[in-house]
């Protein structure tokens, strides 16, 4: 088949491409930096849409292969012979699919050849990888015969053809086992599945949809095919289909009804909820339209009709798996899951790339029955129509799109995938004041604040002290500003440690300036001085040599301005940002244990000691796990 | 403004850069493998390298075509040594990229910067004048050429008023803005339009050169030469 020359062609293979490099960055970034940087995915919903969508539904996609292998080979409908080969490869794909979205939905894609040597014979989940594993062979070794034909391997393409038999009736046993055994898994998990769809005979639903999906799928892909490459589409042949197919989907109309009938969870059909609703809407465009359209000879008169059917049955039957596969138990388990961008750019770019794969073959390898390719081409044949392609114009726009589609993901991964990780946003709020017991241990130094709310009526060495807790997370240190503020001097030595104020303050306090508890603020507003100062003209007030580079580091100080922000002449502990800094207060957390265990260790060093005793953890963070006020209890605000 | 700003330079800087780094790959393959199919199906297979890279090397450093149209070159070289230099050594732009990625290179002066974007400005203006005014300019050119050269301006005429802030009657943010979007857009722009020439421009005389190897009987059979066999005309 030709891929020049065709528009349609060229805008799908770009739309294509383009979803694939959206993926390929996430996928980048999901190897690099894990599950939990790309996904929504959590404990509690650890299947979320890659297995839904990727694994449920490429299973599903893939159920044609069988489903024609067994019409031609075992109930010899010769006629459906055209619909083979395109059938075996959509599954061969469709399964490649499904293992490539695993890879990315294991916590440990390098694990995955476990199970293949450790058997764990109790698990569903060893039943299904194993079936995945030879059924995908089987598939990749019938389709073997296509690519070989045409090569020097004649031997063993002959071989290959002589046990297509055998090899057929293997796949026709395992897909059988894998498509019911998907729906074996979720008995195991009935709180995680809707009574609407949770079900004992889970399996049989499962392979009765699977023959209904097969046909639709074969349906769809012969129907779009045919128009992007102007073939004659088989019609007559998709014909034949339709009545087995309608013949199935009343099957599973009616075993759906009555299994809901037999267990008594009729009531949930008409109890107003969302589940009622999507599982009307699942019946009606997965069973109910396409036997209408069916039965009533639309598909018979239209090919258009045709390929809706198709369309519905594959989306009716996909959204059957993936409400199975999560959607329904959304409600049960609570979780509020939704799939991040990341995740349904990835299952897009899965399909996309096996579609790619899909129209290479078929444009490479003698896939379809020749006679039917370029039929309708040559009626459009105009002199009207000269356009100049230049060569290699597909790759050219395909590749173009890939590029902006993996420029485009990367722009919009979050700054901690790009960068690394950053702590989160932890806003830091004020110290509170509350009554405190002065208590003296063993070993002398060690004087402890300890918290107790009923101190007063007890009696003891009472005191007012703050509680250090930026982040409220009950974690706090209980300090004892006054008894500080006294022993290191009184009034003249509040600039000891408050080193600097915000303008005209003079007792501004440290979370007013390290404002999150563990990253870095900026605490200078560079807009808020443009506008008072009178914009563009008022530039050289700060960056007073205006040819050098401005930067933070070579402007006037803020306190030549704010004569109050730092007490004149006195001698900080911490020193005040000086002339090098770029006003970036460090965090709460390293503020205060800068601060602190600063002073502490020096007064260590007084004493003689060489073990830290004042600087230990302990000092400050004291009180005893029974004294911490529980959540509900108030504490006194500040 | 600061949001749109944050937006400026983070996502919109971070798809502009790609896009150029990712577009540029793209375009040395695909014209790697042109140039492969080209010859492959050629009758004749030899090239002449010789005079390729004589052709090549005199439009890399096109001192010869002073001769030809003096103010043009002129004008012509001082644009690309301002648009090339500037933004690649700008202090500013090299401490940016150290805050970011911890990559640092020596800078130009700023008033040497301040020289190379006036002188950028200028051949801009110039060369501009030239092809609309000149009659081989003006047949030459298309809409794009006229687009890009002057989209190619506004970063250094922003960034220059950035630099000067005493110069610029605009909002300081707002030129800023101007500023960082346009040189994205310059950055994104880059693979797609004939600005790839920074990356391909060595390519440019093989290719030309090699797109005159036709197939054997090409005369005979203009369809299968071209390799448009069995399409719609």
């Amino acid at each position: 088949m030709n891929d020049q020359g065709s528009t349609r062609l060229r805008v799908a293979k770009g739309a294509l491409w383009f979803f694939v490099g959206v993926a390929a960055v996430v996928a980048v970034a999901r190897f690099l930096a894990g599950l939990g940087a790309v996904t929504n995915l959590t404990d509690r919903t650890p299947w979320g849409l890659w297995i839904g969508f990727d694994v449920m539904g490429g299973v599903a996609l893939a159920a044609g292969g069988f489903v024609i292998a067994a019409t031609v080979y075992v109930f010899r409908g010769e006629r459906f012979r055209p619909l083979l080969r395109p059938a075996v490869l959509t599954a061969f794909l469709g399964y490649m699919a499904v293992a490539v979205g695993l890879l990315f939905d294991i916590g440990r894609p390098w694990n995955i050849w476990r199970p293949m040597f450790f058997w764990q014979h109790h698990s569903a989940l060893f039943e299904v990888a194993w079936c995945v594993m030879l059924y995908l062979t089987v598939l990749a070794l019938e389709f073997a015969p296509v690519p070989l034909e045409s090569s020097r391997f004649h031997r063993l393409t002959k071989a290959l053809k002589s046990a297509t038999l055998p090899l057929v009736i293997l796949g026709i046993m395992l897909s059988t086992l894998h498509q019911s055994s998907l729906g074996t898994l979720f008995l195991i998990a009935p709180a995680r599945v809707h009574p609407l769809w949770y079900t004992p005979i889970l399996p049989v639903l499962f392979l009765i949809t699977a023959v209904g999906l097969g046909m639709g799928m074969v349906i769809v892909e012969s129907k779009v095919t045919a128009w992007l490459y102007r073939r004659k589409a088989e019609d007559e042949i998709l014909n034949n289909l339709t009545k087995p197919l309608a013949v199935t989907l009343l099957l599973y109309g009616a075993v759906r009804l009555i299994d809901l009938l037999v267990r008594g969870q009729g009531g949930f059909l008409f109890d107003g909820s969302w589940e009622s609703t999507l599982f009307w809407f699942e019946m009606l465009i997965s069973a109910g339209l396409p036997t209408l359209l069916i039965l009533g000879g639309f598909t018979a008169r239209s090919g258009r009709a045709l390929f809706f059917v198709g369309l519905l049955v594959v989306f009716g039957f996909v959204l059957h798996r993936i409400n199975v596969g999560g959607v329904s138990g959304i409600g049960l388990t609570d979780t509020g899951y939704f799939p991040s961008w990341e995740e349904v750019a990835t299952s897009l770019g899965v399909v996309s790339a096996a579609t790619l794969a899909f129209l290479f073959i078929i444009e490479r390898f003698h896939v379809y029955e020749p006679g039917t390719e370029e039929v309708l081409a040559e009626a459009e044949v105009t002199v009207d129509r000269v356009r100049y392609l230049p060569p290699m114009a597909t790759l050219r726009s395909s590749t173009m799109l890939f590029v902006i589609g993996a420029s485009l993901a990367f722009a919009l991964l979050p700054d901690g995938l790009v960068f690394g990780a950053r702590p989160e946003k932890t806003p830091v709020a004020g110290p509170r004041r509350v009554l405190a017991e002065l208590v003296s241990q063993d070993r002398p130094p060690h004087r402890f604040m300890k918290l107790d709310l009923d101190a007063e009526r007890v009696g003891g060495d009472i005191h007012e002290a703050l509680l250090l807790d930026g982040n409220r997370n009950g974690e706090f240190a209980v300090f004892d500003h006054d008894a500080h503020a006294k022993r290191r001097g009184g009034a003249a030595a509040c600039a000891d440690c408050h080193h600097l104020n915000r303008p005209s303050d003079r007792e501004t306090s440290c979370f007013e300036c390290h404002r999150d508890q563990y990253l870095e603020t900026d605490i200078f507003r560079h807009q808020r001085h443009v506008e008072s100062l009178g914009g563009n003209g008022a530039c050289a007030e700060c960056h007073t040599d205006l040819n050098a580079t401005r930067t933070r580091k070579n402007v006037t100080h803020c306190t030549e301005c704010h004569r109050d922000m730092v007490g004149i002449g006195l001698k900080a502990l911490i020193p005040p940002p000086g002339k090098d800094s770029d006003f970036h207060a460090p965090s709460y957390t390293d503020a205060m244990h800068g601060l602190c265990k600063k002073c502490h260790d020096e007064e260590d060093e007084k004493a003689g000691v060489t073990i830290p005793t004042l600087g230990l953890c302990g000092t400050c963070h004291t009180e005893p796990a029974d004294l911490r006020p529980r959540r509900s209890r108030t504490v006194k605000e500040d | 403004m600061e949001d749109w700003l944050a937006i400026a330079r983070g996502p919109a800087f971070r798809f502009a850069i790609m896009i150029m780094i990712l577009g540029a790959l793209r375009d040395l393959i695909v014209t790697a493998l042109s140039v492969h199919t080209i010859m492959a199906r050629a009758g004749d297979k030899t090239l002449p390298l010789r005079a390729i890279r004589k052709a090549t090397l005199g439009w890399l450093f096109p001192l010869e075509h002073l001769r030809q149209s003096r103010v043009f070159t002129a004008a012509s070289i001082t644009f690309h040594a301002g648009v090339v230099l500037a933004p690649l050594f700008l202090m500013s732009h090299v401490l940016l990229i150290d805050q970011a990625i911890g990559l640092s290179w020596p800078t130009l002066p700023n008033i040497l910067a301040d020289i190379l974007t006036l002188g950028a400005i200028v051949g801009m203006t110039v060369v501009f004048v030239l092809r609309v005014s000149t009659g081989e300019g003006w047949a030459l050119s298309r809409g794009s050429d006229y687009t890009i050269l002057i989209l190619t301006t506004l970063p250094f005429l922003s960034g220059f008023l950035v630099m000067h802030p005493g110069l610029n009657p605009f909002p300081f943010q707002a030129t800023m803005l101007v500023h960082v979007l346009s040189g994205c857009l310059i950055l994104a722009i880059l693979p797609f339009t004939k600005l790839i020439h920074v990356v391909i421009l060595p390519a440019t005389q093989l290719v030309s050169e090699a797109g005159w190897h036709f197939p054997p009987d090409a005369g005979e059979k203009v369809g299968a030469a071209l390799g448009k066999e069995n399409q719609p005309i």
